[in-house]
């Protein structure tokens, strides 16, 4: 028996520590896995980020199943995904160059994204960055582009123009571009981007940088989809009276115009101007007696950051205030539910890309699957919300353009690329802004929250393109 | 009028007075038994609160054991040990400006211990009885707010019991006044105010734990709170409870009324409700009646000027090496440099006025922002010269319309009008569409000098290094003048000043005029560096931070001001590569602790290192400065005032 045992042992242990040998990563990428996930999984401002992939893995979906084929109707349209990386595709005739650029090497593309990680703000836009560099991750993880890695560096704006300026300028020589930049303190660098004709695959939170020619993608600020407000209308025909309140903060309020036009155009009557919220008041109170006194049916929050919708929805549960639809546009995060959990149920979220958060949605789409996969992967545990779709989505435009570029690729040929791709998806995952027009497809999905956790809400399936039209408000 | 919606608005207004009468509360109490500001009271509730959450939510103590130990005991121990470390050794005899600094120094070290303890993730603190509430005449009033409400009742009457009718609360009070006397009484004067320090240090956690489940367990929102509740402490004289809770009144109805009828859709008066506690604030100290506050001062040690030569030659060399080294820099390096430049430019114009006056500003960049947004505003036919003239001009204007309550106020209250000011500019004007031309952010040109374009990175810089020479040389040709040193007379001795027919008040308006007119030209330069400039650019705590760096490393010299301002760009550079949250800790802390270090001597850490090297440059230079005085605990203080009506019967009792 004894000398069964030890056979068993002989031939099991080596089979257990093969395995468990086998299955380990080569310690380099441990190494680097390691050192990124230190510290809550984000790399500090100025340390290059070389995302590895960890071998033999490829993009997961459910197991045992494939993303269904989503259904198109008349009045949706299916989201192909078209845009995502496609699962192991490298451009066949694209072999690497010589080092043509800043940022380029033979085998390393470097590009950087500035976000606002610190300062009163901390965390705000970071998302942005981690978005890009989890796509980055899965685009590595086939292969790279003409064989070359990816590597993103991250500069913090710390919400200080000065300090942006200086993240600029300290990157700007090193790298190929800007991916993924999401600076609410952009101000203090929009003029060295126009200057430096680097190619900038962000957003510029600074209005006179988003008509800059370096800038991608194109995008119009004169143009609103009114879908959503119509379908708000139609799901309540008899709700008239509608009150928009915004974040008293930076730029909000000039971007608060197209949305208030959009709910009139849809047949509500707004009961007073967009009301402006502090950001730091201790209680909301007055503001929801004075929209409950209004006879106020539809509330929308626009651009309240997650902390100040908990408390405004504290208040309104509080005042037993419950109008028929509860609309914002930035609560559709992860950090909401777990927050508010079923205190946060009803209110809806009318989004222009997937609602990733839907446990669903990554059966629905392949785009969606990869996005959770890479950031949790990349990110574990870290929040989600619009700033990852903005950097991911902006990371998939930047691959699209690098790859028509191949391998001879320098600033110049990566700009006329970017110029040369046609439509705008945000990886997959949003809906289609046409390039370089910036026309926006009158598409949208709702997305509600239920029982703790958003939930996609209309249509079924993909989008709903059909209702509404493309208002043209300034 | 609707007398029910009334109603309802001055209900919600008294819950949120009570927010305000907390916060003021502690800080009233602190003021009374130690005679300090405590700028870092919110930000001490704050830590507590957080210390609060780790053991009731994240460690699953029982709500009361973990009230309880927070508030008696660990709050306690914080007090006692601020007491102990930093106000004992720091603060006591020292001058307002070191006061100041020290509670601002300890308000960046909380923020960044709790940033480097619990990281920058948001957390909710549930309500004490969450989700029960009732009804008061339609409005759903919960639990806690009526809990908050009572406590802030219960801590006015009962703190207003203690400091008269009980010997410890009128120990508390004298010892303030005269330590020795109390000494004599048989209360030792370090007993008494280690129990002040530990009772304020309960009431901020109380406020705090009261407050976060409203606002939510945030570092920023939670510390700077208790500056909305400034006007309530002022309106209380910083003596008087029940007048801090009627100010909190005022506070909290007025925000609500204002809300509640002033019509939505025009952005000045939309920006008037956040901004109505800082003009409750400048109102409240407008109107106030100087109280004598008796004035512990000590002279100090000054670096002697260096003759004019040495000053023009330095400063061309400095110049020289400007233009040569700006060749190999690269544009990144520039900007460090040029940002470095004009920040020292900045300090410069603090020092005159803090430094050399004794006029504590907290509003500085609010200056540099009026000059910024000046030169952006003017018609580009202005000759960039002219529109340098005007920037400084106006904005010197300016510093004279906030120098003008100032005049009538001493010590604490300088600082919070001009707390108040760069508030309200804050939200009144900087972030008004129709001051940055209808976007979020002005374009502002860059030095454009008879055809000569200064907007490279390279030209900049040097031009820069030409106004930091000007800007140095100016100051001290206001040391070396007769004006400089009435300057220095009235820091040091005003009642003296005074009683010798020096025209105090005059003195006063001219270097806030010549402080803003500094500032503002800095800022102009500051603008074109930045190209476009925002709200973003000018927030009150920008103040706060430049008077940090300026007394580290001396707020009454010219190495002082360019040692800091080299520091100040240096500084998130070396902590770069720090972990995520370590990273955002680091830099608080570390202008927190070295600010704790030096707020007592004047001279910082730059007149540190000119003792260091006070042998090299006699020889290299013949450099003799004048021997440095021992500081002198020279007290010129008017007599010891103790207002009778506030000292309690207890003594008459015996």
């Amino acid at each position: 028996m004894r000398r069964y045992l030890r056979l068993l042992a002989i031939l099991v242990l080596p089979v257990l520590v093969g395995a468990a040998c086998g299955s380990r990563l080569p310690d380099k990428t441990l190494e680097t896995i390691d050192a990124e996930l230190t510290g809550a999984g984000t790399r500090q401002a100025g340390s290059d980020q070389a995302f590895a992939p960890r071998s033999g893995e490829t993009t997961e979906v459910a197991p045992g199943e494939a993303p269904a084929e989503l259904t198109t109707t008349s009045t949706t349209t299916a989201a192909t995904g078209a845009a995502s990386a496609p699962a192991g595709a490298v451009a066949t005739n694209c072999r690497p160059g010589a080092a043509t650029s800043p940022g380029v090497t033979p085998g390393e593309i470097k590009v950087a994204s500035i976000v606002t990680d610190s300062g009163p703000l901390p965390g705000a836009t970071e998302g942005s960055y981690r978005g890009a560099a989890a796509y980055f991750a899965m685009v590595n993880s086939q292969g790279g582009v003409c064989g070359r890695k990816l590597t993103l560096v991250k500069g913090d704006d710390g919400l200080d123009p000065a300090r942006a300026r200086g993240e600029f300028l300290r990157l700007e020589p090193k790298v190929l571009g800007f991916v993924g930049s999401y600076s609410v303190a952009d101000s203090g660098y929009v003029d060295l981007i126009e200057k430096s004709k680097v190619p900038y695959v962000g957003l510029p939170i600074d209005p006179s940088g988003r008509r800059l020619a370096n800038v991608f993608p194109k995008t119009r600020e004169d143009i609103i989809n009114t879908g959503p407000f119509a379908w708000w209308k139609q799901q309540h025909p008899k709700v008239t009276k509608a009150a928009i309140l915004f974040a008293d903060v930076g730029g909000v309020a000039a971007n608060i115009d197209g949305t208030a036009k959009a709910m009139q155009k849809a047949g509500f009557q707004l009961v007073e101007p967009p009301i402006a919220v502090g950001v730091a008041d201790p209680d909301y109170t007055g503001q929801v007696r004075n929209l409950q006194d209004k006879g106020v049916e539809f509330v929308y929050l626009f651009a309240f950051e997650v902390n100040m919708h908990v408390r405004f929805n504290r208040n309104m549960r509080q005042q037993r205030y419950e109008p028929e639809i509860k609309g914002s546009n930035v609560a559709f995060n992860d950090r909401f539910s777990k927050l508010l959990k079923t205190d946060g149920d009803g209110w809806e979220n009318n989004l222009a890309y997937l609602p990733f958060l839907d446990p669903g949605e990554a059966k629905r789409s392949k785009p969606v699957a990869d996005f959770l996969a890479w950031n949790q992967r990349v990110f574990p545990g870290s929040q989600l919300d619009l700033f990852n779709v903005a950097g991911w989505g902006r990371a998939a435009m930047f691959v699209e353009a690098l790859r028509k570029a191949g391998g001879e690729v320098n600033r110049t040929s990566l700009l006329q690329s970017l110029g040369q791709v046609p439509v705008y998806d945000d990886g997959g995952i949003g809906v289609k802004i046409a390039q370089p027009s910036g026309a926006i497809d009158r598409c949208f999905v709702m997305a509600r929250h239920e029982g703790g956790s958003w939930k996609r809400k209309h249509p079924a399936n993909g989008y709903e393109c059909g209702l509404g039209e493309t208002l043209k408000f300034k | 009028m609707d007398v029910e919606k009334l109603f309802v608005f001055l209900t919600i207004g008294v819950s949120v007075s009570a927010i305000y009468a907390v916060s003021a509360t502690g800080l009233v109490v602190t003021y009374i038994t130690s005679g300090v500001f405590n700028f870092a009271h919110g930000a001490i509730g704050m830590f507590l609160a957080f210390v609060y959450w780790e053991l009731s939510v994240n460690q699953g103590w029982p709500v009361p054991l973990a009230l309880a130990v927070t508030l008696l005991v660990i709050a306690p121990a914080i007090g006692v040990a601020l007491d102990v470390l930093v106000m004992r050794r720091l603060v006591q005899g020292a001058s307002l400006a070191t006061k100041l600094v020290v509670t601002l120094a300890l308000l960046v070290v909380f923020q960044g211990a709790v940033l480097g303890i619990w990281g920058v993730e948001l957390r909710t603190l549930p309500a004490f009885l969450e989700g029960r509430q009732y009804s008061l005449a339609g409005l759903q009033i919960t639990y806690h707010q009526t809990i908050t409400v009572l406590a802030a009742l219960v801590v006015a009457f009962g703190l207003r019991f203690l400091f008269k009718r009980t010997r410890l609360g009128v120990a508390m009070r004298a010892v303030v006044d005269n330590p020795e006397l109390c000494a004599v009484k048989g209360l030792s004067p370090n007993v008494v105010t280690a129990a002040s320090w530990a009772m304020g240090s309960s009431l901020a956690g109380l406020a705090a734990i009261l407050i976060a489940p409203g606002l939510n367990l945030e570092v920023n929102t939670l510390s700077l709170l208790v500056v909305s509740a400034y006007a309530a402490a002022v309106v209380g004289r910083l003596q008087s409870l029940p007048a801090t809770f009627v100010g909190a009144l005022i506070l909290g109805v007025s925000g609500e009324l204002v809300g509640a009828y002033v019509p939505a859709g025009n952005e000045w008066l939309a920006n008037l409700r956040p901004a109505l506690p800082f003009v409750l604030l400048f109102v409240a100290l407008l109107v106030r009646s100087e109280t004598r506050l008796p004035e512990k001062l000590k002279t100090h040690a000054e670096p002697a000027p260096p003759p004019l030569r040495t000053g023009i030659v330095l400063g061309g060399l400095a110049v020289g090496v400007a233009l040569t080294v700006s060749g190999g820099l690269s544009p990144f390096q520039l900007l460090i440099g040029s940002k470095g430049l004009i920040f020292a430019c900045i300090v410069l114009s603090l020092v005159l006025l803090t430094g050399l006056s004794g006029q504590v500003s907290l509003m500085q960049m609010s200056f540099v922002g009026i000059g910024a947004v000046l030169v952006g505003k003017l018609p580009e036919a202005f000759p960039y010269p002219v529109a340098l003239a005007v920037a400084g001009l106006v904005t010197g204007l300016v510093g004279v319309l906030v120098a003008l309550p100032a005049v009538r106020l001493r010590g604490i209250y300088i600082a919070l009008s001009t707390l108040a000011f760069a508030i309200l500019m804050d939200k009144i004007v900087f972030g008004n569409r129709d001051v940055l031309g209808g976007g979020t952010t002005l374009a502002v040109e860059r030095p454009n000098v008879f055809g000569l374009d200064f907007s490279s990175e390279r030209a900049l810089f040097v031009v820069l290094a030409v106004v930091a020479v000007v800007f140095a040389n100016l100051f001290l040709i206001v040391r070396r003048s007769r004006f400089g040193r009435l300057l220095t007379a009235v820091r040091d001795a005003p009642n003296a000043c005074q009683t010798l027919g020096m025209d105090v008040t005059r003195a006063k308006l001219k270097v806030f005029f010549l402080s803003a007119t500094m500032a503002g030209v800095a800022g102009a330069f500051f603008g074109g560096l930045q190209s476009r400039v925002g709200q973003l650019d000018f927030l009150y705590f920008r103040s706060l931070t430049v008077l940090l760096v300026a007394t580290i490393f001396g707020i009454t010299s010219v190495s002082g001001a360019f040692l800091g301002a080299a520091f100040f760009v240096v500084l998130p550079e070396l902590t770069r590569n720090a972990d995520s949250a370590g990273g955002q800790a680091l830099q608080p802390l570390i202008i927190g602790l070295l600010a704790i270090l030096t707020a007592r001597r004047p001279e910082g850490l730059a007149g540190r290192l000119r003792a260091a090297l006070r042998p090299a440059l006699r020889r290299v230079i013949g450099f003799r400065p004048v021997a440095s005085r021992p500081e002198l605990p020279i007290e010129l203080s008017t007599t010891p005032e103790i207002d009778i009506r506030e000292v309690g019967t207890v003594g008459a009792a015996r």
